[in-house]
């Protein structure tokens, strides 16, 4: 494959999915300017890093990647950071919520999950990629998936039960 | 039993700039590539090894040849060139470095110092390199990844000449690293050629450096429009961080440039902050 045409399969792609990676990136730090900032980061640590990408059948995983690093990083290092602690506070917030709805939101709990499965959740329940897509992404297998989005949900006193791949949404 | 929805998450607006940023980074981002990674990616693909090291003596480079041509010839005056390029991939790692050095500074044990400092510096990040992209190799096999899967992480080392003069010597050196916990590192250089001495902020502003530099910055600050004040952590006192380990170059005003990386003072979104100290 030429480099050209390698090139232009990348474009595509991010311009295909630029309010995806938009609202990835806002989920992490809700934040118009801060999301903004990190998907021109994103973009252009692929373009720059693009000959590393051996396989260009990967750029979505590899995309989702180096945007929620970019996402992980700016959490770490920001200080204004909302802190695991208030998950209490939080999870009776949501609880009392909507009481009889038999739907649940999970775009604020996110806030207060560590990162590791936060990102799980992103990506499993807003972003709806598969188990082995959320394992290429975070580096990890399969089972370390399921296991980080139980412990998430179950962080989020949430007693859901939670079919292999195909969890109605 | 109760059902996730994502509504909310769908529903985040999309700012009307998004389109108009995206297509910014993509032109950024293809502009910055260096044509020559890819160049050399298919030679070295080619060559089918597991483990390959080119070593690259630049004599023979022609940007480095007009590079030197640029630099006009007036008795003692330093050089910095790129002595070695080290290029190294392997299923793991994508590694790319230039590593500089100094001479012609009429100081030769100056010379020996910082290249022997620069050579040690650039070959213990490759050293912590290779480590940490090992064990994460380990990690992503180990739990379940197959090597088809995983995407070798790059580092770059390089450098950048700020200041090249009969009295002054200064420049960085950086690292970038893909997908690690810290992407650009820099190291900064200067060096007075007279005295043969590596400066700090104190060499150069004399024994106040901290009050002086601390105002200059405070002041500059105070300037920020007010989006840009935003960026600010809340929490920041800049005469702490003024040391004689502070990050700076010189300009070619021959004033000192104080650099704090991403995230030190302000949120990432506004990047490296740059404070020139003048009179």
């Amino acid at each position: 494959m030429s480099d050209y045409k390698n090139d232009r399969q990348i474009i595509g792609f991010i311009r295909e999915n630029q309010e995806k990676l938009y609202r990835v990136a806002y989920s992490y730090v809700k934040n118009e300017e801060t999301a903004l900032d990190i998907v021109q980061d994103t973009i252009v640590k692929v373009l720059q890093n693009r000959h590393t990408l051996r396989n260009k059948e990967f750029i979505k995983t590899w995309g989702y990647k180096i945007l929620i690093n970019e996402c992980l990083m700016y959490l770490r290092k920001n200080k204004n950071m909302i802190y695991f602690d208030n998950l209490e506070n939080y999870t009776q917030q949501l609880t009392s919520e909507a009481p009889d709805s038999d739907k649940i939101d999970l775009y604020n709990a996110v806030d207060k999950l560590p990162p590791k499965l936060k990102t799980v959740i992103i990506l499993r329940f807003f972003e709806q990629l598969k188990l082995d897509e959320i394992a290429s992404v975070t580096s990890t297998n399969q089972n370390t998936v399921k296991t980080r989005l139980y412990k998430a949900l179950k962080m989020l006193k949430l007693d859901l039960d939670i079919p292999e791949d195909d969890i109605n949404l | 039993m109760k059902k996730i929805t994502n509504d909310k998450y769908k529903n985040i607006p999309i700012p009307s700039e998004l389109n108009e940023c995206v297509e910014n980074a993509l032109d950024y981002g293809l502009k910055t590539h260096n044509k020559r990674f890819a160049a050399t990616k298919k030679i070295l693909l080619s060559a089918a090894a597991f483990f390959i090291i080119s070593v690259t003596l630049i004599n023979t480079n022609s940007t480095i040849a007009s590079a030197l041509y640029q630099i006009p010839v007036i008795g003692n005056i330093a050089h910095i060139f790129t002595i070695q390029e080290i290029h190294k991939e392997d299923d793991i790692q994508y590694i790319d470095v230039k590593i500089p050095k100094i001479e012609n500074t009429g100081k030769s044990d100056l010379e020996q110092r910082v290249n022997l400092e620069i050579s040690s510096l650039i070959d213990k990040e490759i050293q912590n390199a290779q480590t940490r992209a090992k064990e994460y190799y380990d990690a992503f096999i180990a739990t379940g990844g197959t090597p088809e899967e995983y995407h070798p992480i790059a580092v770059q080392i390089d450098y950048e000449i700020k200041l090249i003069d009969e009295k002054y010597v200064s420049f960085v050196i950086w690292k970038n690293e893909t997908l690690a916990s810290a992407y650009t590192t820099f190291y900064f250089y200067n060096i007075d050629v007279e005295s043969g001495r590596v400066m700090t902020l104190k060499d150069f502003l004399g024994p106040q450096y901290k009050e002086i530099v601390s105002q200059k910055i405070n002041e500059q600050i105070a300037d920020w429009d007010e989006d840009k004040k935003m960026y600010l952590f809340p929490d920041v006192d800049i005469s702490s961080l003024i040391n004689e380990n502070t990050k700076f170059y010189i300009d070619t005003d021959f004033k000192p440039v104080v650099v704090f990386e991403k995230y030190e003072i302000t949120a990432g979104a506004a990047g490296i902050q740059e404070f020139k100290i003048s009179d």
